[in-house]
């Protein structure tokens, strides 16, 4: 079946129905919250358990359990190939993974998904698998792939059952409160672990750094934990910053920063109470860093940045140029520091901040965001899910929530990447419909949504460009690249956060 | 055309490529994005080669090249393997309305610099055959530098600074991109000027020309230059080349004279003056606090050589609010008059000449209104 954006996308997988996307605000919700089982644990009881083996035991994970987990650590992860070995040692086949994200460190389960250890995934893929899925895969079923706001409706909706819940934190109590903030292994917010927390049937906490009772912020509360199991290490902090968190040296890519904040000058969103959700990729960095030099210079203040926090963001509230920082992910340590130390830097959850089906999450209020794009069609459409040549090898992130709520959104894309153009007719994957983007930034012109006619009247002056021939414009510069072979087997489903289905990710066969 | 030898063209920096074009036939192609592009590069090249009525084996190791990068390689190539220059036809060109705060050198064999170039806002854009390019490099350059202007939107005017000596040879390549203008390097007395002009009549060019004052002869001789010729649109200053002919330090006041004497030669003949770049590119201030004295002698534009430098430039030429306002009145009155479909338009009983249009815009253009 076809949905609104003309996406052909399979009618149901895995005897589930889907829904098709028909646009960005058009779906309610009916019906009332999934509910984890009652629990009681009296006084005298111990929640600690001596190993991951008997924490997994205990849970009763089966053949057929859903397992989840966090990747605050990024690609420092250090417990999800850990718990899965456990699991494949004790025998037990047919998991399901529902992981927030998946990074390259977790390579070691393509193993475990070849010999039917993990047979189907809910969560974000970054890098090595993938690739793997994409040729071929292996698994049971496709892989769903959600928004962070869009995972937390799933979890909290029932869409997405999660059996037992396991949490790595940096420090905890023998009860089971902890966070991130604290430790050898410190992450910061562990804004991911929320949903997992409060609707699995089970909680288990893993922890390096097992302190006396109470630890605080009790971040992940002892009212829902079931076990706390201290291992050697939960990972390794300095994987948090990965490559694309390095603010760019280009001149071109630094003239688009300069650009979106002109653009928000213009829009006249640029004033005391602006309030924007942050980015951690090169020019997306680039743009804070200038947002940063023009408010201070021109003492507007504005009221919080939401992020994916980076120490570019810290450094607006140590100086008082915006008031709050409300952190669901810390994306290097300099934020890490920040948050355990900085009352004004706030630990949100990611139902908090995108959670769709909620009384109102953060990304509503706020005013701009400026995301990347791997591609970006002419209706506006963006991927960032898989590259010209067919591979999943990125998720969805925050795109999808940022997008649908901040008043205006800015996609940050080069026309062309090497020879490769980034503007295109068709995008390979739709993973955020173009009904929610408002401006396209590239270094060859600003292409406006036609939708916002207030925006076209507001940003007269600047250098802009009809898409249509930003796409012609890139075809004339490199030519039109072939499309690679795709299979007749669906891989994975991009899912809008509402849980409408927006696209279909079929194998790759080549060229 | 003929191939009597091997050719070789292109470096292997990033967007660039090197394309080898020698005796037989056949197509090879080295390229990280091969799967995506070979049948495209492979069109791209039989149909220059059948253009061309060439028979030739072609090897191209791709880095990330767009089109105008690999047929500039090839044409360089097969001017080299066949010892012969690649005909062409000249493109129209745009007007441009003449703003020149910032003319932006950018180095004529260098693809990933051109590809962006247009992307900064400057006023023009000079694309370098002369210090910035590499004796060997020259005839690569003169054939990127033609197939960057026919191929790129520089939004910007666009000009070529050729080389001296071989200048000849320079703008018998570089005319089929018809840029806007010729940079005359180290210009000296009215017949340099009239040297170029005459290459330029007998390649059928037309150009506006730019001649650099740089050396003490060529500053003695200011007025000469400036009045060598009608195409003359500006004079430009050169201070490091001038600094080393006089034997001086780079200072403020070392290069005074030589400014002052430009800006009269210029604004006798009613022409343009331009100042030398500023060569510390991470000095924000230091360019800041140089430009704003150069617009107060009168100066009209200056030199850059980072596009960080353009910004702080166009900041220190921004009109006042007052200017702008008035600006905005006449274009306002200009743009409903012929809304009503009136020829003229007129505030307070005096009629709007096209002068007076002009500089309004100008100065819309320059507070970034327009």
């Amino acid at each position: 079946m076809k949905n609104s954006i003309g996406r052909e996308i399979p009618s149901k997988i895995a005897g589930r129905k889907l829904k098709p996307y028909k646009g960005p605000f058009s779906f309610k919700p009916k019906g009332r919250k999934y509910s984890p089982p009652l629990k009681a644990v009296f006084p005298g009881e111990s929640k600690v358990l001596a190993s991951i083996k008997e924490a997994i035991k205990k849970c009763g994970i089966e053949d057929g359990s859903t397992i989840s987990f966090h990747h605050h650590l990024r690609n420092g992860e250090g417990i999800v190939n850990m718990i899965l070995n456990e699991i494949a040692k004790m025998g037990i086949k047919d998991i399901t993974l529902a992981p927030s994200a998946l990074f390259p460190v977790h390579e070691p389960l393509i193993e475990h998904i070849k010999n039917g250890v993990i047979s189907s995934i809910h969560g974000s893929l970054n890098g090595p698998i993938g690739a793997f899925i994409s040729q071929g895969g292996k698994l049971k079923e496709p892989v769903v792939l959600r928004s962070h706001g869009g995972r937390t409706r799933a979890i909290s909706s029932g869409d997405l059952h999660i059996d037992v819940a396991f949490i790595a934190t940096s420090i905890a109590d023998e009860y089971g409160n902890g966070n991130g903030m604290y430790g050898k292994s410190a992450f910061g917010a562990i804004g991911f672990a929320y949903a997992d927390a409060l609707y699995a049937d089970k909680v288990v906490v893993v922890t390096d750094n097992l302190q006396p009772y109470p630890v605080t912020p009790m971040s992940i509360p002892q009212t829902v934990v079931d076990y706390v199991v201290k291992v050697e290490s939960i990972g390794d902090p300095s994987g948090i910053k990965t490559g694309t968190m390095q603010i760019t040296k280009s001149p071109a890519r630094l003239a688009m920063a300069k650009n979106v904040v002109k653009l928000f000058l213009k829009a006249g969103i640029l004033k005391d109470g602006f309030s924007f959700q942050a980015g951690a990729g090169g020019t997306s960095l680039a743009v804070t860093k200038f947002l940063h030099e023009y408010m201070k210079k021109n003492g507007i203040k504005g009221n919080f940045v939401m992020g994916g926090i980076t120490g570019f963001v810290v450094s607006m509230l140590e100086d008082g140029t915006i008031k709050k920082i409300l952190d669901a992910q810390s994306f290097d340590l300099e934020a890490v520091e920040s948050i355990g130390k900085n009352p004004d830097h706030v630990e949100v959850s990611h139902i908090m901040f995108g959670n769709p089906h909620t009384a109102g999450c953060i990304v509503n209020k706020q005013h701009a965001c400026f995301l990347g794009a791997t591609e970006v069609d002419i209706d506006f459409n963006v991927n960032v899910n898989t590259h010209s040549d067919g591979l999943l090898l990125h998720g969805i992130g925050g795109h999808q929530d940022a997008a649908a709520g901040s008043d205006i959104t800015v996609i940050l894309a080069p026309l062309l990447r090497g020879r490769i153009p980034v503007i295109r007719k068709e995008v390979t994957t739709v993973s955020t419909p173009g009904d929610i983007v408002d401006v396209v930034v590239t270094e060859k012109g600003i292409a406006i949504n036609p939708k916002r006619e207030d925006l076209i009247e507001a940003l007269k002056g600047m250098p802009i460009v009809d898409i249509k021939d930003l796409y012609k414009k890139a075809v004339r510069l490199a030519g039109e690249p072939k499309k690679p072979r795709f299979g007749d087997d669906v891989v994975a489903i991009t899912e809008f956060r509402d849980g409408t289905v927006l696209d279909e990710i079929r194998s790759v066969k080549g060229w | 055309m003929k191939i009597k030898r091997k050719g070789i063209a292109g470096t292997e920096n990033k967007r660039d490529c090197i394309i080898t074009v020698s005796k037989g036939d056949g197509f090879i192609l080295k390229s990280k994005v091969k799967e995506m592009f070979d049948e495209h590069i492979e069109e791209l090249v039989k149909k220059k080669l059948d253009e061309l009525n060439l028979k030739a084996k072609v090897e191209i190791q791709e880095n990330g090249a767009l089109d105008y990068v690999i047929l500039a390689r090839l044409e360089s190539a097969i001017a080299k393997a066949c010892n012969e220059k690649i005909p062409d036809e000249m493109v129209a060109r745009k007007e441009m309305e003449g703003l020149r705060r910032t003319r932006m050198y950018v180095p004529g064999n260098n693809p990933r610099m051109m590809n962006n170039a247009g992307a900064y806002g400057c006023d023009c854009i000079i694309l370098d055959l002369e210090d910035s390019v590499a004796i060997e490099q020259k005839e690569d350059a003169r054939y990127l530098v033609k197939n960057a202007l026919k191929s790129l939107d520089f939004s910007a005017e666009t000009w070529v600074r050729i080389n001296k000596e071989t200048a000849k040879e320079d703008i018998s390549i570089i005319k089929y991109g018809s840029p806007h203008g010729v940079c005359i390097p180290k210009v000296e007395s009215n017949e340099d000027v009239h040297s170029i002009e005459k290459i330029l009549m007998e390649e059928g060019m037309k150009a506006k020309l730019m001649p650099i004052v740089e050396t003490a002869k060529g500053v003695a001789n200011a007025s000469e230059i400036a009045g060598a010729s009608e195409n003359i649109v500006a004079i430009a200053f050169g201070a490091e080349d001038f600094t080393r002919d006089i034997g001086g330090k780079r200072k403020w006041h070392s290069l005074l004279y030589a400014r002052g004497r430009i800006i009269i030669a210029a604004k006798a003949f009613g022409i343009q003056a331009l100042d030398t770049i500023y060569p510390n590119v991470n000095d924000m201030e230091g360019l800041r606090e140089e430009t704003i004295k150069i617009i107060e002698m009168g100066f009209d534009g200056k030199g850059v050589i980072h596009p960080s430098q353009i910004e702080i430039i166009h900041e220190c030429f921004m009109p006042t609010k007052e200017e702008i306002e008035e600006a905005k009145k006449i274009v306002d009155t200009i743009e409903k008059a012929k809304k009503k479909g009136l020829g003229t338009a007129s505030i307070n009983g005096k009629m709007i000449d096209l002068p007076v249009e002009k500089k309004a815009r100008r100065i819309l253009k320059m507070g970034g209104i327009l």
